[in-house]
């Protein structure tokens, strides 16, 4: 999926949240991680720059507009072209029923603290061991 | 792929501030990823707070870090800081890192000072974060948009990043603006003046996401650091009650025993009413003389140290000394000045609940009413510190001075305190064809009926001794001491 010209930039990030406030901060940690970042603000839009930008790993929020986190990955999982792009959930809440441990490879509590969030960042992108 | 997770929020933990009583108002203690404005004037006692919580979170191995946005350097804060007890240098730099962020602010703004704290509280791993000088932040702010803008991405970064923020603030702004609308929680500093007297108080005015003890909170700055006083009526709740005993505590006064049909009974209030010099301190004394290993005393005095009532007791015949040496009595003094009443009550309570005390002797209840920032309080104050110390199984006994020694209309001044005494014991000097008598009345007894005879009584070798009925006289209880005639009088 990647060409030779992407590897050699920063891994990319697809961020796919609603919250301008938590956005706008999530870019700040995620760029001096070394990351580039590519913002949407619902799952439609993420469906939408996932196609055109090819991230390394894309970073989503289950509670969105039009089209919520867990619709959004299910599609993505349902066609099998981004099998091997590494998705993070975070909510701040995440009704019992749904089934995402099929479909996302891990999910963080909003507020879990930078550290934890960091490094699972980190692991996912590099690949290896999953977070604990 | 990952466990299949289910996520609810859960409350969140308080985190203990560390700061005596401040942990008691907040019900445990600050909430963690929240943001809380610490708002006082100049000298009311933010830095020091601010401080003092830093070091208790780093006594606890948690890291914080302390920026400012003033022109004050980091060398002469600390130094001010030196003799503070909870100023531990081996934390200063390495748990509690000061660090200025003045020029940041100066050259990139609001945006500059979030991708600071995003970069230096996750290097420094800060669960704490204080911001000494919110007022800069609102002086850089191109708008009070990009203000209540940047309030709201410090609320955020505290929950993404995990952490506790402080924002220390003299602004006397509106409480409708944007920094006390978004914040979690704002914490008053103020204080009253009372002519010569200032009086330090705390006062939570927000506190989102636990319930707190609100209204005014007495507190003081020494060199232990920032103390707070929650009011006792307000931290109390629903006591108790010790299991109710028909039992009866000797007054130390056999014949006066008799009077009251036995003693005082168990766990109930007394007070002894009289002018200054009848013998309210020596029939004091006489009920601790009484305590024991099962009925520990304890002495609680504005007026005369452990010195002094030794010597007295000892003049009385009281063994009162060997009491004390013997750990059956502890004496605490305190002269009546710059205390206040909470403070009181506290060392009272730590004192009885310490030797699980079951005799009290508070030696001038007065000191209460000089201590009170607000009388309107007091009764209110003395009716809780007299049921929680019913509830510790404590029979307590208070002094209270009538204003004029011989007669007079003024009576007794301090009505807030004889509504509350289950007992009352009048002593009053009778003058009677040219001579002083100490007389004593019983005026309320809790459930149990009492000798109503005036009585003389006199403070000899042997202590305080009860002698006869007064025969043919009238209003010695008044104040207006008279003989009746030799015939014709009652007791004739």
């Amino acid at each position: 999926m990647r060409d030779e010209d992407t590897d050699k930039l920063d891994p990319l990030v697809l961020l796919v949240e609603d919250e301008l406030g938590l956005s706008k901060l999530m870019v700040m940690i995620l760029e001096d991680e070394g990351y580039r970042v590519v913002e949407a603000a619902n799952g439609a839009q993420g469906l939408l720059k996932l196609k055109q930008e090819k991230p390394a790993l894309i970073i989503t929020d289950y509670m969105m507009p039009e089209l919520n986190g867990y619709e959004m990955v299910r599609t993505i999982r349902a066609n099998h072209e981004f099998d091997d792009v590494p998705i993070l959930m975070m909510s701040a809440a995440l009704p019992e029923h749904l089934k995402v441990s099929d479909l996302v490879d891990h999910f963080l509590p909003k507020g879990t603290g930078l550290e934890i969030l960091v490094t699972t960042i980190r692991r996912l992108i590099e690949g290896g061991d999953k977070p604990e | 792929m990952t466990d299949n997770p289910t996520y609810s929020p859960t409350a969140p933990t308080h985190v203990p501030t560390g700061v005596p009583g401040l942990d008691d108002v907040l019900r445990g203690g600050l909430l963690p990823r929240a943001v809380y404005i610490l708002q006082g004037g100049p000298g009311e006692g933010k830095t020091i707070l601010a401080n003092q919580i830093c070091y208790s979170w780093a006594a606890r191995g948690e890291h914080s870090l302390y920026v400012t946005l003033l022109a004050e350097t980091h060398h002469r804060l600390l130094r001010h800081l030196q003799n503070m007890a909870f100023m531990d240098n081996q934390y200063a730099g390495t748990s509690v890192v000061y660090e200025s962020a003045f020029d940041i602010l100066r050259t990139d703004g609001l945006a500059g000072i979030l991708r600071y704290l995003t970069r230096n509280g996750k290097r420094q791993k800060a669960s704490l974060i204080v911001i000494d000088g919110l007022f800069a932040l609102e002086e850089n702010a191109a708008s009070e948009r990009a203000f209540r803008e940047f309030i709201n991405d410090l609320s955020i970064y505290a929950d993404v990043v995990g952490c506790t923020i402080l924002l220390l603030t003299n602004s006397k702004r509106d409480s409708g603006s944007p920094e006390f609308t978004m914040v979690d929680g704002w914490l008053h500093l103020g204080s009253d003046e009372d002519q010569f007297r200032t009086y330090r108080y705390l006062q939570v005015r927000k506190f989102r996401g636990s319930d707190f003890i609100s209204g005014r909170h007495m507190s003081t700055i020494t060199t232990e650091g920032f103390r707070v006083f929650p009011r006792l009526e307000a931290v109390t709740g629903e006591l108790e009650s010790a299991s109710m005993r028909d039992e009866r505590l000797s007054t130390g006064v056999d014949a006066l025993d008799d009077v009251i049909q036995g003693g005082i009974p168990y766990s109930s209030t007394t007070l002894l009413v009289g002018p200054t010099g009848v013998g309210k301190t020596t029939l004091g004394l006489s009920f601790i003389c009484n305590s024991s290993d099962a009925e520990p005393g304890l002495i609680f005095g504005f007026y005369e140290d452990a010195h002094r009532l030794r010597r007295r007791a000892s003049a009385l015949g009281l063994a009162l000394g060997a009491l004390i040496d013997g750990g059956l009595v502890e004496v605490i003094h305190h002269t009546p000045t710059e205390l206040l009443q909470d403070q009181l009550a506290e060392e009272i309570l730590e004192a009885v609940r310490r030797r699980g005390v079951k005799r009290l002797f508070i030696d001038g209840i007065d000191a209460f009413k000089q201590a009170a920032v607000n009388e309107q309080r007091l009764g209110r104050f003395i009716s809780t510190l007299t049921a929680i110390l019913r509830c510790e199984g404590v029979t307590t006994v208070f002094t209270a001075e009538l204003a004029e020694i011989v007669g007079g209309d003024e009576g007794l001044q301090f009505a807030a305190v004889s509504a509350i005494a289950e007992n009352i014991i009048l002593l009053r000097y009778a003058e009677l064809e040219s001579r002083l008598y100490r007389t004593l009345a019983i005026l309320k007894m809790r459930e149990s009926g009492f000798d109503p005879y005036v009585y003389e009584f006199c403070l000899c070798g042997d202590g305080f001794k009860l002698g006869e009925r007064m025969k043919r006289t009238e209003g010695v209880v008044t104040g207006q001491a008279h003989r009746l005639p030799p015939t014709g009088g009652r007791d004739a």
